[in-house]
Order: C-alpha cells, then structure tokens, then sequence
C-alpha cells in the first residue's frame, strides 16, 4: 500500500523548488526539544530527590526472638483484596517492582495506574539501572525494554509520585506493543488501508509531521502498520497519523514509548497527606529471631489498618517453572499481602501475585482450589519465614 | 473386533497423556474476547474450564493432545527470570498472546490465552508455566 501510494506521489508534477529539508537529525532534535517543553509547561522542572528522605525509609525489622505460630485466636480475618480491583498481569516483562508500586500508590490515590506507564518512566529516570541488566550483561545503545526487568518498589514509587502516573484507562498495562516491537508475530493480516482515502495532501501532510518521507517508511511498511495497531491497543486515545509521526521520528524505541505515553495521558503526581510515610522492613539473619517473628507483626498492623503489604521474597517454590526446574535457585519476586486468615489450622496470609487470574503458573499445592483464588495463592507463617526478603506499607 | 481393540490401544490418542491440572474440566461452548488491532473481538469458542475459573484451555487440550501442551515446550531453553514464564511461553512456541476475557455462558472472566492457529488450541498461560513444570518430573 504505502509503495501505491508512493507511486502516486511519484508521478506527481515535481513541486516547485521548496526550502531543503532538514536532516532527520534536526527533525529529530526538534522534535524532541518539543516535548520537553510540554513536558516542563505541564509538570514544571524536575523536582528530584524532594520526595525521598522525608517520605521512604528502610530499616532492619526489630528482632522479636524465635518463631511461634499464632493461635486461632491471634489471626482473625483482615481483608484489603476487594479494594485492589482485578488481579494484575504483568506478562512477559519483568516489571513486577512495577506492578506493585502502581498499586501500592493506586490504593493511596484510589485510582488503578498504569503499571506501564510507570515501569516506561522508570526506564526513562534510572539510565544506571539500564546499562546493564541484572546479570550484569550490557543491554547496549538502545536497550529494549524487554531486557529492563528489575527495579526497585521505592524508586518506582518516588518516581510516581514525581513525575505523576497514567491511569490505566489511558495507558493500558498490554503487552501488544512489547511483543511487536520484539517480534512481530501476529496470525491475522493487517487490515490494509484503501489507497483511495488517501490523498496526497493527507500524505505531505503526515511527510511534513513525521520528517521522514514515505519511501523511508516504505522501507518496513509492514512493521509500521502492525506497530501501529499494536499502539492502539496501548494508548486508545492516540489516532493513528500521531502514533506513525511518533513510531517514525523517535530515535529510540524507548523513546516512542515515551512521547506516545506523554501524548496519551495527563500525568498528575498523587496528592498526599503531608506525614505521609512509606516503610520497608528487610529481614536480617539473626542467631535466636526468625523472620516471621521481626516481619509479620508489621504486616498485622498494616492490613488490620486497611493497608495492602508490599512483599519482596523468593518464588522458588511458589512458581510452577522455578520450583520444577532444578537450574533456578531463586527467583526473585514482588507481589502484595492482601488478607490474613486462620485456615486449616494455620494462620495463612493471601498473596496477590501478577502473573494474571491463573492458578496453573502456580506450583503444587499453592495451585489447588484450597489455596488458590484466581491469580491469588494463601502462604503460611511457616511459608513467610522461609521465603522473605523484606516487607513495605504506608504508615 | 480384538485386533481394532489393538489398533486402538497402539495408535488411538493416548488417554493417559498427563495435563498438567488436577481437577476435571468442563467443556462447553463459549466465548473470548481480546483487543486486537484497536477493536474488541469477540468470537464464539469451546471452552473447557476448572471450577474456579483459573484454568482456561481448548477442547483438544483438555485431553493433554494439542499443539499448545506439546512435548515442544521441554526443548525451549530456561528463561533467566522465572516469575514471568508463561507469557515468554507462549512466544517461544510461536503462539499468540491474547489479553482477553470468557464467558462460560453465566458469566465475563479475565483470562489470558495463548492461541495456536496449526490446530487452533490454546492455554492460558499459567498452564503453558505449568505444563513446562512437567518437563522436570523425573
């Protein structure tokens, strides 16, 4: 279609002599000093570091002497799973730091956030964390974001609150993009566009927006249409001409994620209350403590206080894959606590993981009807001892 | 009659083929939704489900015979991160991931699947995770 359309352009009378055309270098500048004046008219300078000292914090959990499992009595039912709306999926990223942040501030904000946007804007603020990926292997000039998969709670929180969030209404947390963008695989044809709708003001027009001529985007035709309908899916409110201006002038795929996120959504930073603290607990190897006994008095608090609990442990033997597979050691993982319960005779914490409303991913028993809820799976205290790496939530 | 019983028993799908869940099924004809090239789509299918609505798979796997819950998936090499294995799954066995949702004739879930269109099978992934869980059984 686009050699068609081409064609036509072609054969055209030759304009008449026209000002040279800025080099895709220079369109490309442009293009970007742009946004960053939108980005600063919207959001004003960068306010970096204002929320990190007075507003996180992590220490060692107190040490409260050896395990003991509670009693009945001790493990009534606390809940915040309703609150959290659906279960999450964060598909083939690695971008669970991000999902949990996204919802850790949502609950706060009571808003559902696009945990893509904010894993994008974290890619985007942490060039450190980006040179290499966390085997330490360099991700190289244009690291995918596929390859970004580790990240920290805190940061992505901070940068949340910062920068501001999508929602998910507006960013949609899809993997349709990344995939194309990997590898476009897709079973059905692109619907193709009828020539005929077309004409050649609309073409210059989208040549003049983009900086690129029709020959240079001819040139992967078929990864354009499918990106672009892929880009659809991730941001519904951008047409289609601002999402092939936005693919075909970025010079990095990180950055067309970018401009087509801040073109597709109004980020607004979370208000909160001034006193407003979020507190990580690490669990440290103590002769006589157990981590159960340092960490699960602060989970009690926060979910009798209606607070969700950020959980940062090991999945090895709760994922399906990493518990059959003698290669992983550890796999580690962040998910949520959202409800406590005395059951069968344990006192059993819910954990809200975002590998969607599966329980097949889970491994055997945490995947049975007893102790899975769609996307969710009941650990015990005996579980949490020997899994933990350390616990977050809002005081 | 004996030797057909033979022929069976030798060539006939094999009903001892392990799926990689413990529960019966049901199978019934529904339907899925997924976004795809900026649309909903919605299509009538068979469905077979657990109980609790956390396992989704096409009636050809249901019996553990399908392109999606082929011994293919033993081969793939081990991802480096295990807590999003499913997804990569899917890609790595050329199936298409499709966010969506079922209905079970009662009601809309959430669930994802990954499509295969060689025999039109699918599984949700967290079923792909598990199925790869059985390469390791010894």
């Amino acid at each position: 279609v686009i050699y068609l359309l081409l064609a036509t352009l072609l054969s055209g009378p030759a304009p008449a002599a026209e000002p040279p055309r800025p080099t895709a270098a220079q369109i490309n500048r442009r293009i970007s000093d742009a946004f960053g004046e939108i980005e600063k008219a919207r959001f004003g300078p960068a306010r970096s570091g204002e929320m990190d000292e007075k507003h996180f914090d992590s220490i060692y959990a107190p040490a409260n002497g050896p395990f003991r499992a509670k009693a009945g009595s001790e493990c009534g039912t606390v809940s915040v799973k309703e609150k959290m709306g659906p279960v999450r999926t964060q598909g083939s990223l690695g971008w669970c730091f991000a999902v949990v942040a996204a919802d850790m501030l949502g609950i706060e904000a009571g808003k559902r956030f696009s945990y893509f946007d904010l894993g994008m804007q974290y890619f985007r603020n942490s060039p450190e964390d980006r040179q290499k990926d966390r085997y330490q292997e360099p991700l190289g000039d244009d690291p995918s974001v596929t390859k970004f998969w580790a990240g920290s709670i805190d940061r992505a929180m901070q940068i949340g609150l910062r920068g501001g969030l999508c929602t998910e209404d507006e960013v949609a947390s899809t993997d349709s993009m990344v995939s194309v963008l990997r590898s476009p695989n897709y079973p059905a044809k692109p619907e193709k566009i009828n020539p005929r709708h077309i004409n050649t003001e609309v073409i210059r027009a989208v040549e003049l927006s983009v900086g690129r001529t029709m020959e240079q985007m001819a040139n992967d035709a078929e990864e354009t249409c499918e990106s672009v309908m892929s880009a659809q899916l991730l941001v519904p409110k951008l047409s289609a001409w601002q999402i092939i201006a936005t693919l075909s002038s970025a010079r990095t795929r990180e950055e067309a994620f970018h401009w087509m996120l801040q073109q597709g959504c109004k980020r607004r930073p979370p208000r909160l209350p001034e006193a407003w603290k979020f507190m990580t607990y690490v669990a440290k190897e103590r002769p006589g403590s157990s981590k159960a006994a340092d960490l699960l008095p602060k989970v009690d608090t926060w979910l009798a206080g209606g607070k969700p609990v950020a959980l940062a442990f090991d999945v090895k033997r709760f994922h399906a894959g990493a518990a059959a597979n003698p290669d992983v050691k550890k796999a580690p993982h962040a998910a949520i606590i959202v409800k406590r319960e005395f059951r069968d005779g344990q006192c059993k914490y819910l954990v809200r993981d975002s590998q969607g409303p599966t329980c097949a991913a889970f491994a055997p028993p945490y995947n049975s009807a007893k102790n899975c809820e769609r996307g969710h799976y009941w650990i015990s205290e005996r579980d949490f001892e020997s899994s933990v790496i350390g616990v977050s939530g809002v005081e | 009659m004996s030797l057909l019983l033979l022929m069976l028993t030798v060539f006939g799908p094999s009903a001892s083929a392990a799926t990689p869940w413990d529960e019966t099924l049901a199978c019934r004809p529904g339907l899925f939704r997924f976004a795809y090239a900026g649309k909903k789509i919605e299509e009538p299918s068979a469905l077979c489900f657990d109980q609790g609505r956390s396992i989704l798979v096409s009636p050809n796997c249901e019996k553990g015979t399908c392109e999606a819950l082929g011994a293919k998936i033993c081969a793939l090499p081990t991802p480096k991160v295990a807590s999003f294995e499913g997804p990569g799954l899917c890609e790595a066995l050329g199936g298409f991931l499709q966010e969506g949702a079922f209905y079970d004739g009662e009601a809309w879930w959430d669930m994802n699947r990954c499509y295969f269109a060689g025999d039109r099978s699918f599984a949700d992934t967290g079923v792909l995770a598990a199925r790869r869980a059985q390469c390791f059984k010894k």
